[in-house]
C-alpha cells in the first residue's frame, strides 16, 4: 500500500509538472482572446456586440493614450538627466545598474528613471481584454476591466511621480 | 512455517513493485505517439525533414512612435523643468467608455 502511495505521488508529479510546462504569455493571450471570440459570438443583441467591441478597442486606446503623456514625462526626465551629466562633467559615462541604487548620485538617479521607463514599457504590453461570463454581464465585464485599467495606471502614474521626486533630490543635491 | 510464509509474501510485494514500476514506466515512456525508440541515424534523418514550428505570435503592440526630442541647456533650471513634470490621468479620458458601458447595460 506504500509503494502504491508512493508511485502514485511520482506519476502524478511527472504527469503535472509536463502538463503545466512551456506555458508562455502568448499563450495565455491567444486562450484569453479565444475565450473572448467565442462569448462574443454568443451575444444575441447584435448592436450589444458591436458595443463590447468598440468598449474593448477604447480601452487599448485610452491605455495608449495615457502611456503616450507618460512616455513624455519620463522622455522629460531623461533630458533633465542628461544635461546633469553634462553640467558636472559626467556626460558620457555609462552607469549599468542591476539591482538597487549605485554608488554614486547619478547612479542612483539613472535607476529611478529606468524604473519609471520600465514600468511605462511594461504597461504598454498589458491587455485589457473583458472576461465575458454570461450575457447579462456585458456592463459588468467591461467595467471590470476599465477599472483594472484605471488602478494600473494609478499605479503608474504612482511610480513616475516616485521617479521624479528621487531625481528632484538628486538634482537638488547637485545644484547647491 | 510463519517465517516462510512471511518471506513469501515479501517476495511477492517485491515482485509486485517492479510489476507495477515497468507498467508505470511503460505508460510514461513506450505509450507515447511523438516518442519512438530510434537509431541515430533514424533521428538525424527525422530532425532533416521536419519542419520548424512556427515562432509564436506576441500580443499586437501599435507600431512605436517615440516622444520628441527634449534637449535642456546649461541655463536650464532643472529643479523648476522636474517639477513641471505632473503625470496626468484625466477624468474625461474614461468618460466616452464609461457613456458606452451605461448603455450596453
Amino acid at each position: 500500500m506504500k509503494y502504491l502511495v508512493i508511485l502514485a505521488v511520482i506519476f502524478l508529479a511527472v504527469n503535472v509538472s509536463t502538463t503545466f510546462a512551456r506555458v508562455t504569455p502568448n499563450d495565455i493571450y491567444q486562450e484569453k482572446r479565444a475565450a473572448y471570440e467565442s462569448q462574443l459570438a454568443k451575444i444575441s443583441d447584435p448592436s450589444k456586440r458591436e458595443k463590447v467591441i468598440q468598449a474593448e478597442k477604447m480601452l487599448n486606446n485610452i491605455n495608449m493614450k495615457i502611456i503616450s503623456r507618460f512616455e513624455e514625462d519620463v522622455a522629460k526626465m531623461s533630458a533633465v538627466l542628461e544635461e546633469l551629466k553634462s553640467r558636472i562633467g559626467a556626460e558620457g559615462a555609462s552607469t549599468v545598474v542591476a539591482y538597487g541604487q549605485g554608488e554614486t548620485k547619478l547612479d542612483s538617479a539613472a535607476y529611478w528613471l529606468n524604473y519609471a521607463a520600465e514600468a511605462v514599457a511594461y504597461q504598454k504590453i498589458q491587455d485589457y481584454t473583458p472576461s465575458i461570463s454570461n450575457e447579462a454581464n456585458l456592463g459588468g465585464a467591461v467595467t471590470n476591466s476599465m477599472n483594472r485599467l484605471s488602478g494600473d495606471l494609478g499605479v503608474l502614474k504612482g511610480k513616475i511621480i516616485k521617479a521624479r521626486g528621487e531625481l528632484s533630490k538628486i538634482v537638488a543635491g547637485y545644484e547647491k | 512455517m510463519s517465517k516462510a510464509l512471511f518471506m513469501k509474501n515479501k517476495q511477492k510485494k517485491i515482485v509486485l513493485f517492479i510489476l507495477l514500476v515497468s507498467a508505470f514506466g511503460a505508460i510514461l515512456f513506450l505509450d507515447k505517439s511523438d516518442r519512438k525508440l530510434v537509431s541515430p541515424q533514424q533521428f538525424t534523418q527525422l530532425v532533416s525533414q521536419t519542419e520548424p514550428s512556427p515562432t509564436p505570435s506576441l500580443p499586437d503592440v501599435p507600431a512605436y512612435n517615440p516622444p520628441p526630442e527634449i534637449k535642456y541647456n546649461a541655463n536650464t533650471n532643472l529643479q523648476a523643468e522636474l517639477q513641471a513634470i505632473t503625470p496626468q490621468i484625466m477624468d474625461n479620458d474614461f468618460t466616452e467608455l464609461k457613456t458606452l458601458i451605461q448603455s450596453i447595460k
